[in-house]
C-alpha cells in the first residue's frame, strides 16, 4: 500500500501554486440558486427576488461545472484514477441518505393503523415496472458504451451514451407524467402519510437521476469533440448504476409493498 | 522499566478496586438506611390511609427495625406523620401496603455515590498528571524523553487492565442506575392520576374529579397535592414539544403532540415546589412555570372538591 | 492575490479554514457574551424581546459547533497538517478541497445573515419539530446551513480518506503515521457515514415546513420523535468528530513538547479512536432519555453510553502516559495542551452521571448538561485548537508566537472559563433549565449567574489578547528556526517554514524504523 506515494511525487517537482476559478464559481452558483432562491420563494414569498437569484445562480452553476469539467479533461493525462476510490466513499454517504428516508418511511408505515391511509388514490404498478425496465436497460446500454470505448470505438461510445441519456430522460418523463396524474387526483404532497413518503422518496430518487444525467452531459459534450476522460466515464457510470440499484428498493418498498 | 509498569498498574488497580468497594459499601449502608426509611414512608402512607390505631402499630413496627442513625434522620417526618389525623376519604390515593421507594430520595442517594466515584477517578488521574508535570520538566535544552519501549504484552496489559476496571465501574453504575430507574418508571398502584396538557405557553392539569387548574395561575395560588401519596401526571401537548420538570422531585419528561408521557413522584414532607418547562418551545419558553404545595391529604381533598 | 483566492493548495485552504472558523468563533463568542449579559440579572437586561435572545442562542450553538469546532479541527488542522505529516505534495483532489472551503464560507454567510433578515431562524441548533415547522422564523436558513456544511464535510472526508490511502510517503506504513492523522481519519469516517442522516433529517424538516408533508406531524400519522432520533444519530457522533481530532492535536503537542512517543500508540489508535467510531454509533438515545422513548431502549443505551468511557479512558491514559519520563517544556502550546487533560477530565467525568438514565431524568436540559458539554467542547476542544495553533504557528507563518502575551492570554482564558462554567454545575443540579431568557422562578440563582457573566467577560478579554498575539506575531514575531521544538515529525524535519508550493523540496521517503515519535532510542517498533 505504501508504494502508492510514488504517484504524488510526480507533482512535487512543479514548484508553483495551483489554483482554479471554478470551485468558487460553482459554489456561488449553488448558493444563489438553491438556499437563497428557496428562501425568497418559500419563506418570504418574493418571486421577483427568487427569480433574480435563480437567474444569477443558474448560469454561474453551469459555468462552474463546464469550466471544472474542461479543466479536468485537460489534465486527464495526469489523472491518477483515485476518483474511482473517492466516488464509492461518496456513494456510501448517499446510501445513508436513502436509508434515512426509508427508515422514516418504515416508521410512518409501521406505526399507522391503516395503510394506505384514507385519501390515497390507486397508484398503479405497471408504470413503475416499465420505468424499471427503462432504467435497467439504460445501465446496460451504458455498459455497452464502456465496452466500445475499451475497444477504442469513440463513435460507438457516443451513440450508446446518447441512448442511455435518452432512456434517462424518458424515465424522468414517466415520473413527471405520474406526478401530474396523481396531483390531478388531489393527492398533493401533504395529503397524508403515504403522499409524504411517496413524493419524498421517488422525488429524491428522481433528483439523483437528474444529477446522473448532468454527469453524462459532462461526459458527452467533450466526447463529441473526441476528448474522453476515462475516470469521468467510469465515475459517471458508477453513479448511474448506483441510482439504478436504488430504484429497485424504491419500487419494492413504495409501489409493490 | 517493566517493574515500574507492573507497580503502577497494581496501584491503579488497587485504588480503583478500593473506589468501587468503598462506593458499593456506601451503597450498602445507604440501602440499609433507605430500607427503614421506606418502611417509614409506608408508615406515613398507611397512617394517612388507615385508622390511627393501625398507624401507631406501623410506626412502632418501623422504629425498632431502624438503627440509631436512621431514627435520627427519620425522626422529623415521622413525628409530623404521627400528628396528622387519619382521613378515610383518601384511601384511594394512598400507597398500597407494598413498599414504595421515593424516587427523589433514591436519586439523591445515587447522585452522592456517583459523585464519590467521579472524585476518586478524577483525583487519581489529576494527581498522577500533576506528579508527572512536576517531575519530568526539561533539564537541558537538547534533552529528549525517555519513555520505556513498548511491546505487545505491555501494550495489551495497559489496555486490558484499565478497560476492565472502567468496565467494572460502568456496570456498577449501570446496575444502580437501573435499580433507581425501576422505581422511577413503575407507577405505584393507586397513585393520584392527573392529566396534564401543555400548549404555548401554559400548563393545564385536570384532576380525577374534573377540576382543571392553570399553571400560570398557580404562581400566586399554588396547586395543592397530597403529601405522602404517589402522584402520576400523564401529559400530552397541543402544539410543540414541551417538557414537564419538577426540580425538587428529580424528574422530568418531554410532553409532545401525538404521544402521552408520564412522570410520577411523591413528597415525604409538606412543602412548596415548582414546576417548569425544560424543552425549548419558543418565545415564552421561560415563562411556562408554576407552583405546587404538598399538604396533608385531608386538606388536599377539601381543596380539590371545592375546585371541581 | 489570484493564487490566494482561487487557490487549490491545501496549506492556503487550511489557513482560510482557520480564518473563517475564527471569524465564526468571534461572532458566536459575542453572542455568548450577549447571552451571559442578558442572564446576569433577573428580568430583561439587554433586550425586552425574548426572540432576540433566542436568535443569539441559535447562532451561538449552530456556529460554534458547525462553523467553528468542526471546520477548525477537521478543516484547518486536517488540511494544513495531513499532507505535511504523511509526506504528500497536496491532497488527492485539490479542486474539491477548494470547493469544500467555499461551501463552508457561503454557509457562514448564510448563517450570519440571520441577523439581517426578517423572521430570523429561532430553532436552536437542534431545530426540533413541531416548533421548527410551526414557527414563523426562517427555518430554511438553518436547514441550508446544515446542508452546505454537511456537503463540505462529506467531500472533505472523501478527499482525505483518498489522500491518506494513496499519498503516504513511500515506505510509510499505517502504524508509522502521526496519531493526529489517525484521529482525523476516524473523524472523517464518522462524517462520511453519519452526516447524511442529519442531512436527511433537516431535509424532511424542509419538506414538512414548506411543502406540507407529514413526517413530524402526528395529526397526519407522523411522529415528532423521528426527527430527534435522526438528528442525534448524527449529532452525538458529531461530538466525537470534534473530540477525536482534538485529542489528536493535544497528543501531538504533548509528544512534541515532552519529546516522548505517545504512550501506547497502537492502543490509542485502535482501542481509543476507532473504538469510539464503532461504539459512538450506538449511544444517541442518551440525548432522548427524557423524550418519551420506550424504556428498554433507554436502559440499553445507558449501558452502551457508559461503555464509551473505556476508549475515552484509554485515550486519557495515553495522554497522561506521554508525560512519563518526558522532557517537558512549558510554553503556551503545552500549557493549553496540558490544561486540556484537567478540563477534559471534568467534562468527561460529568458525562458519566449524564449517561445514567435515572440520573439524567433530573439533569437533562439543565445547566448541568450545559456546563458538561461546554467543558468538553467550549473548553477542552477549543483549548486543543489554541494549543495546536500555537504549536504550528512557526510552521504556518515562519515566525514564533510571542510567549509572554501568549501565557497572559492562557491564564486569563483558563481563569475565565472555569469561573464561567464551574458554578453552572451547581445551579444545574438545583434545577436551572437551559435556554431560558429569564429565570423569575429561581431568583436565588442570580449571584451565580452574575459570577458566570464575569467569567465570560474575562474570556472575552483573553480572546482579545490571544487574537492580538496571533496577528501581531504573524507580522512582527521573531523569525522561527527550522525546527523550534526539536520534533521528529515530518512536517518539521523535511521541509521549511512555511512550506512552499508542493510542500517538500525533495519528495520524502521513509524507512521501516522511522516514526514521527523517534525520540531518544525509540524506533517505529518500540512505540
Amino acid at each position: 500500500m505504501a508504494d502508492h506515494g510514488g504517484h504524488g511525487a510526480a507533482h512535487a517537482h512543479e514548484h508553483h501554486w495551483e489554483w482554479s476559478y471554478y470551485p468558487l464559481i460553482l459554489v456561488l452558483g449553488i448558493f444563489l440558486s438553491v438556499p437563497v432562491a428557496f428562501g425568497f420563494f418559500f419563506q418570504y414569498h418574493n418571486a421577483t427576488l427568487g427569480i433574480a437569484s435563480l437567474g444569477l445562480g443558474t448560469p454561474l452553476l453551469l459555468w462552474g461545472i463546464a469550466g471544472w469539467t474542461s479543466e479536468g479533461i485537460a489534465n486527464r493525462d495526469k489523472e491518477p484514477g483515485w476518483a474511482l476510490t473517492g466516488l464509492p466513499f461518496f456513494i456510501v454517504s448517499e446510501i445513508l441518505i436513502f436509508l434515512s428516508l426509508f427508515a422514516s418511511y418504515w416508521m410512518l408505515r409501521l406505526t399507522a393503523d391503516v395503510w394506505p391511509p384514507a385519501g390515497t388514490p390507486h397508484i398503479g404498478v405497471v408504470l413503475p415496472l416499465i420505468m424499471t425496465v427503462i432504467l435497467v436497460s439504460s445501465s446496460i446500454t451504458y455498459h455497452f458504451g464502456e465496452m466500445a470505448l475499451e475497444e477504442g470505438n469513440k463513435g460507438s461510445f457516443n451513440m450508446w451514451l446518447m441512448v442511455t441519456m435518452a432512456l434517462g430522460l424518458v424515465f424522468l418523463g414517466c415520473t413527471i407524467f405520474e406526478y401530474n396524474h396523481l396531483l390531478h387526483e388531489g393527492f398533493g404532497f401533504g395529503a397524508n402519510a403515504k403522499s409524504t413518503a411517496f413524493y419524498s422518496i421517488t422525488g429524491f430518487h428522481a433528483s439523483h437521476v437528474l444529477v446522473g444525467l448532468g454527469a453524462f452531459v459532462c461526459v458527452l459534450v467533450p466526447a463529441l469533440s473526441g476528448k474522453i476522460s476515462h475516470s469521468l466515464v467510469k465515475g459517471a457510470g458508477l453513479y448511474w448504476h448506483f441510482v439504478d440499484i436504488v430504484w429497485f428498493f424504491v419500487v419494492s418498498q413504495i409501489y409493490l409493498w | 522499566m517493566t517493574k515500574w509498569y507492573a507497580f503502577a498498574g497494581a496501584v491503579l488497580g488497587v485504588v480503583s478496586w478500593a473506589t468501587v468497594a468503598i462506593a458499593s459499601d456506601q451503597a450498602a449502608a445507604d440501602a440499609a438506611a433507605a430500607a427503614p426509611a421506606a418502611t417509614q414512608e409506608e408508615a406515613v402512607a398507611a397512617d394517612a390511609a388507615a385508622p390511627a390505631a393501625d398507624a401507631a402499630v406501623a410506626e412502632e413496627g418501623a422504629v425498632p427495625a431502624a438503627d440509631a442513625a436512621v431514627a435520627e434522620e427519620g425522626a422529623a417526618p415521622m413525628e409530623e406523620a404521627a400528628v396528622e389525623p387519619a382521613a378515610p376519604a383518601v384511601e384511594e390515593h394512598a400507597a398500597p401496603a407494598a413498599t414504595v421507594n421515593n424516587p427523589a430520595e433514591g436519586w439523591n442517594t445515587l447522585w452522592h455515590h456517583v459523585l464519590i466515584d467521579l472524585y476518586v477517578i478524577g483525583g487519581i488521574f489529576a494527581l498522577i498528571t500533576i506528579a508527572f508535570m512536576v517531575t519530568y520538566t526539561r533539564k537541558r535544552d537538547d534533552q529528549e524523553g525517555d519513555l520505556p519501549p513498548m511491546n505487545l504484552v505491555l501494550s495489551l496489559t495497559w489496555a486490558l487492565i484499565p478497560a476492565f476496571i472502567f468496565m467494572a465501574d460502568d456496570f456498577y453504575l449501570a446496575a444502580n442506575g437501573w435499580k433507581l430507574w425501576i422505581d422511577q418508571r413503575n407507577v405505584p398502584e393507586g397513585a393520584l392520576e392527573i392529566k396534564g396538557l401543555a400548549y404555548m405557553y401554559e400548563w393545564e392539569f385536570e384532576f380525577e374529579n374534573g377540576a382543571v387548574l392553570s399553571g400560570n395561575e398557580s404562581r400566586e395560588n399554588p396547586i395543592l397535592l397530597p403529601v405522602g401519596a404517589p402522584i402520576v401526571i400523564r401529559s400530552h401537548s397541543d402544539d410543540v414539544v414541551h417538557s414537564l420538570m419538577f426540580p425538587d422531585f428529580r424528574i422530568k419528561e418531554d410532553v409532545m403532540p401525538g404521544r402521552t408521557t408520564f412522570i410520577w413522584f411523591m413528597d415525604s414532607a409538606p412543602g412548596d415546589h415548582l414546576f417548569t418547562c425544560t424543552e425549548y418551545c419558543g418565545v415564552g419558553h421561560s415563562n411556562m412555570w408554576g407552583r405546587v404545595k404538598t399538604v396533608p391529604a385531608t386538606e388536599f381533598e377539601a381543596w380539590i372538591a371545592e375546585k371541581a | 492575490m489570484k493564487e490566494w483566492i482561487f487557490t487549490t493548495d491545501h496549506k492556503r485552504i487550511g489557513i482560510m479554514y482557520l480564518v473563517g472558523s475564527m471569524a465564526a468563533f468571534v461572532v458566536a463568542g459575542i453572542m455568548a457574551l450577549l447571552i451571559r449579559l442578558e442572564l446576569s440579572s433577573l428580568g430583561p437586561t439587554l433586550t425586552d424581546n425574548a426572540t432576540n435572545y433566542n436568535v443569539w442562542l441559535y447562532f451561538h450553538g449552530a456556529a460554534m459547533i458547525l462553523a467553528f469546532l468542526i471546520p477548525s479541527l477537521t478543516g484547518f488542522f486536517a488540511n494544513y497538517l495531513i499532507p505535511l505529516m504523511i509526506g504528500a505534495p497536496d491532497v488527492a483532489f485539490p479542486r474539491i478541497n477548494a470547493f469544500s472551503i467555499w461551501l463552508f464560507y457561503v454557509a457562514i454567510v448564510l448563517a450570519l445573515s440571520a441577523f439581517m433578515v426578517p423572521d430570523p431562524p429561532d430553532v436552536m441548533w437542534t431545530g426540533y419539530p413541531p416548533y421548527s415547522v410551526q414557527t414563523t422564523g426562517n427555518t430554511s436558513m438553518y436547514v441550508f446551513t446544515v446542508h452546505l456544511l454537511g456537503f463540505s464535510s462529506i467531500l472533505g472526508a472523501v478527499n482525505f480518506l483518498c489522500t491518506v490511502i494513496y499519498m503516504r510517503a513511500p515506505g510509510m506504513g499505517w502504524n508509522q503515521m502521526n496519531f493526529f492523522v489517525w484521529a482525523t481519519l476516524a473523524a472523517f469516517v464518522i462524517q462520511l457515514i453519519f452526516i447524511p442522516v442529519l442531512a436527511a433529517a433537516v431535509t424532511l424538516l424542509l419538506f414538512d415546513k414548506y411543502f406540507g408533508t407529514a413526517f413530524f406531524n402526528p395529526d397526519a400519522g407522523g411522529d415528532v420523535l423521528l426527527y430527534q432520533n435522526l438528528f442525534w444519530f448524527y449529532s452525538h457522533p458529531a461530538v466525537y468528530v470534534i473530540l477525536i481530532p482534538a485529542v489528536g492535536v493535544v497528543a501531538e503537542v504533548m509528544a512534541g513538547m515532552a519529546r516522548n512517543p505517545i504512550f501506547n500508540y497502537k492502543v490509542a489508535v485502535y482501542g481509543g479512536a476507532w473504538a469510539i467510531v464503532v461504539l459512538g454509533s450506538d449511544v444517541w438515545v442518551h440525548h432522548l432519555y427524557t423524550s418519551g422513548m420506550v424504556d428498554w431502549l433507554r436502559i440499553g443505551m445507558m449501558v452502551t453510553t457508559l461503555i464509551i468511557s473505556i476508549p475515552v479512558g484509554l485515550l486519557m491514559i495515553s495522554l497522561v502516559g506521554t508525560l512519563y519520563r518526558g522532557s517537558i517544556q512549558y510554553n503556551t502550546a503545552m500549557l493549553y495542551a496540558i490544561s486540556v487533560l484537567f478540563l477534559f477530565l471534568i467534562g468527561g467525568l460529568t458525562g458519566i452521571p449524564l449517561a445514567m438514565t435515572s440520573i439524567t431524568l433530573h439533569l437533562a436540559e439543565t445547566y448541568f448538561v450545559m456546563a458538561h458539554f461546554h467543558y468538553v467542547m467550549a473548553v477542552s476542544a477549543t483549548f486543543a485548537v489554541f494549543s495546536g495553533v500555537y504549536y504550528w504557528f512557526p510552521k504556518m507563518t515562519g515566525r514564533m508566537a510571542n510567549e509572554t502575551i501568549g501565557k497572559l492570554g492562557f491564564v486569563l482564558n483558563f481563569v475565565g472559563i472555569n469561573l464561567t462554567f464551574w458554578p453552572l454545575f451547581s445551579i444545574g443540579v438545583d434545577g436551572m433549565p437551559r435556554r431560558y431568557f429569564d429565570y423569575a422562578m429561581f431568583p436565588e440563582f442570580e449571584p451565580t449567574q452574575k459570577m458566570a457573566t464575569m467569567g465570560a467577560i474575562i474570556i472575552a478579554l483573553s480572546m482579545v489578547v490571544v487574537i492580538f498575539n496571533w496577528v501581531y506575531s504573524a507580522i512582527a514575531g521573531v523569525k522561527a528556526p527550522l525546527n523550534p521544538w526539536g520534533s521528529k515529525s515530518m512536517e518539521w524535519t523535511h521541509t521549511q517554514s512555511p512550506p512552499g508550493a508542493g510542500n517538500f523540496p525533495t519528495p520524502p521517503t521513509v524507512s521501516a524504523d522511522w516514526s514521527p515519535y523517534n525520540y531518544g532510542k525509540h524506533t517505529a517498533q518500540t512505540i
